[in-house]
């Protein structure tokens, strides 16, 4: 599943790299035919709009693009001919108004504020380099129309060239497969854990941070989605049933590692080979959530609930354990059934 | 004063490690050494020199092993040289120019490993169709891009000596916050009281702008669960800052070791606390089958904040438990629980019951480590 998802994201990266390079192609094209004195500002107006190559981020990003570059305009010029004409040591400020403007963007993650980092770096710098020639409303307004030509084009590329290549909504599909996936690589590593009483090692925090780095990639990806060609109602609910699932999968992994960080299997109390057969059935079972998707079914959750009733002994922590990988489950098949049900009722 | 108190608190919030201070540094000071080698050296003007360094540096915000963070530098650089090289010397030959540059665009936004870094080099390849053509400029502004390599490689180093210890040091005083935090948001009876009580209450009143990184809104419902996830956000940057970040200089190392030990023992609590989610609406039915409940969690919430004090102020931890007895007390009410048929008990409950054992355990082996660690900070 996993190499099948790789390779998906490497046929869809190599479709993505050729819109972008047609795009910035056009733009150098344009730049060089029509022979602009400060051309370059289309290709480098498409470069930053690429940064993040997705649909929806991109649609979603275009006024901010044309709103960054006419503030970062108006500052760099202001700059440039209001104080460093008067006194070319107010240049001296230039490298503190910089780290301002990086650290408010790095706490803010503010789009705007990154392309008016760079839009005011290159005209304050091309201004200290060659000090002559420099026409404040002229170059003002020719730099906002190629900024508008640099954000068509690569808008237009976007909608024509593989333009299912940048979806957040396969990046969204693929986020959630790899969720999946992750989330059954921390189950196989604490049923390894659990049963032998070993401690945990580097692999599961890998994991970890993997499984939260994934959260934070399905967010922005939802938000990213809503703003393309593709969305609809149906998408909207089937979405928020996953985050459900999610919201509770996460909760009852945090609680597996804790029970493994601090207990291991009761052997006399249980049957080992066949607690390890049931938890296998569910780290299979999300590894393979694509097949579930489709209606396929296994009976993880009923053979754990009649493990947890079988087995009359006072045994806190497997218990526990065998709780969580019950309602574990549960989730899992709830969750299935519901998108089964939601894309075959149609 | 009152302004500046909550300035700071602001910022303390957004950038409660100082990762984006430090970040916004290494944007700023690569390109500030590349302008006084200019003027110092007298070299011929050479925009390359103070342009690449911060592009260079760039790259390497996305790795966290020094291997993967010098070849993104190297990947970054070459892309730079071949971009301007090309654009210098095909100046006149614009067919030539644009087949090169697209399959050198294709080559870059294709390469997955390095793709990010590639991203920034692009802008300014852009950038470079407006400075004057010709073969010798190509090379001296190869030479430029090769004088900001060495800046930023230095610029690296320099970073991670000056830095990393700092950065592993912020890092854990914020999770022993978090920790508190998290353990107040579970075990607060009144939920209008939470963001009261707790530190960070920016993290947990606000949504943070466009913070991809941990805007949680559409995945979790409630307002302590997007607490909770921005906290193990948190906690797993710490990881990278403390485990996974592989330093060169033994002095970082050694140090990277000790925090370790803490840093263990601070994510074990944070899981911890997910045990605790039942108290809100059981308090009373768990004191009922555990007295003392109540007055533990207080004690708890007491120690967890003296305990981050004492990170804080690099102290040994002496003063740090309210009420022995209590705690003796409390475990032998336990004892006579688990005695108690588990079947027939609320799960939740249980899970409570479970998860409160084993983080008053947890909470003394932690002053353990601190004990161990600031001993030889103290003796002199």
């Amino acid at each position: 599943m996993k190499d099948y998802i790789i390779l998906k994201q490497k046929k869809l990266m190599f479709q993505e790299a050729f819109c972008i390079a047609v795009a910035l192609t056009v733009g150098i094209c344009i730049e060089i035919l029509l022979k602009f004195p400060q051309g370059y500002w289309i290709p480098m107006t498409i470069s930053i709009m690429f940064l993040l190559p997705s649909q929806g981020y991109m649609v979603k990003k275009s006024s901010d693009r044309i709103l960054g570059t006419f503030l970062g305009l108006i500052f760099g010029f202001l700059y440039i001919n209001i104080f460093m004409y008067s006194d070319y040591r107010w240049g001296y400020l230039l490298p503190v108004i910089w780290f301002t403007l990086f650290y408010i963007n790095g706490m803010s993650g503010n789009y705007c504020i990154t392309v008016m980092i760079i839009t005011m770096f290159v005209p304050i710098a091309f201004a200290v380099l060659f000090p002559t020639g420099f026409s404040v409303a002229a170059t003002l307004l020719s730099r906002l129309v190629f900024t508008g030509i640099g954000v068509l084009i690569a808008l237009i590329c976007e909608f024509t060239i593989y333009k299912k290549a940048a979806l957040s909504t396969r990046k969204l599909r693929s986020g959630i497969s790899e969720y999946f996936c992750t989330a059954s690589e921390i189950i196989k590593i604490c049923n390894i854990y659990f049963l032998d009483g070993k401690i945990p090692g580097s692999k599961y925090r890998m994991a970890c941070r993997k499984m939260m780095a994934t959260i934070s990639s399905i967010e922005s990806n939802y938000i990213n989605f809503r703003f393309e060609v593709e969305f609809n109602e149906d998408q909207k609910e089937i979405s928020s049933y996953i985050f459900q699932a999610i919201e509770q999968i996460n909760l009852r992994l945090r609680k597996i590692l804790f029970i493994v960080g601090h207990s291991k299997f009761n052997e006399v109390a249980y049957d080992k080979d066949e607690f390890l057969n049931i938890c296998s059935m569910v780290e299979d079972k999300y590894y393979y959530m694509r097949k579930y998707m489709h209606g396929r079914k296994d009976g993880s959750s009923e053979l754990l609930k009649i493990f947890i009733e079988e087995n009359l002994y006072n045994e806190f922590s497997t218990l526990l354990y065998a709780k969580e990988m019950y309602e574990l489950s549960k989730n899992f098949d709830d969750l299935t059934d519901f998108i089964y049900q939601k894309r075959y009722s149609d | 004063m009152i302004i500046l108190n909550k300035f700071y608190r602001l910022i303390h919030s957004y950038d409660p490690t100082s990762e984006f201070f430090i970040n916004a540094l290494k944007f700023t000071i690569p390109g500030c050494i590349g302008i006084f080698c200019l003027i110092f050296f007298r070299w011929p003007s050479n925009s390359l020199v103070f342009f690449s360094p911060p592009i260079i540096m760039a790259g390497t915000l996305f790795y966290t092993d020094y291997k993967s963070k010098i070849i993104s530098m190297v990947v970054v650089s070459l892309e730079l040289m071949i971009g301007q090289f090309i654009i210098c010397v095909f100046n006149k030959h614009q067919v030539v120019l644009i087949i090169l540059l697209f399959l050198l665009f294709l080559a870059i936004y294709g390469y997955r490993k390095y793709r990010m870094g590639g991203g920034f080099a692009v802008i300014q390849i852009a950038v470079c169709l407006g400075f004057p053509p010709g073969w010798y400029n190509g090379v001296e502004g190869c030479i430029g891009i090769l004088i900001g390599f060495i800046i930023a490689i230095t610029s690296l180093f320099l970073f991670e000596y000056f830095t990393a210890r700092f950065r592993m040091r912020s890092s854990l005083i914020y999770i022993s916050e978090l920790v508190n935090d998290s353990f107040t948001a579970f075990t607060e009876k009144e939920r209008s009281n939470i963001h009261k009580d707790i530190d960070n209450k920016y993290l947990f009143n606000r949504p943070f702008m466009n913070r991809v990184d941990i805007v949680v809104e559409n995945i979790f419902k409630t307002k302590i669960d997007k607490f909770y996830h921005k906290v193990g956000s948190a906690v797993y940057k710490a990881d990278i800052v403390i485990e996974q970040e592989q330093y060169i200089f033994p002095k970082n190392t050694v140090y990277s070791r000790k925090a370790i030990a803490v840093y263990y023992f601070y994510r074990r609590l944070f899981r911890g606390t997910s045990f605790l989610s039942g108290y809100f609406d059981l308090h009373e039915e768990i004191n009922k089958y555990v007295p003392l409940t109540d007055e533990l969690i207080i004690n708890i919430r007491i120690r967890l904040k003296r305990l981050s004090n004492i990170m804080k102020k690099r102290e040994m931890p002496s003063c740090d438990v309210n009420d022995l007895n209590l705690i003796k007390n409390w475990r032998n009410n336990i004892t006579e629980f688990m005695k108690k048929d588990c079947r027939e008990i609320d799960k939740r409950i249980l899970e409570f019951n479970y998860g409160l054992c084993f983080l008053v355990e947890d909470i003394e082996k932690l002053r353990e480590q601190l004990a161990i660690r600031y001993k030889s900070a103290n003796v002199k």
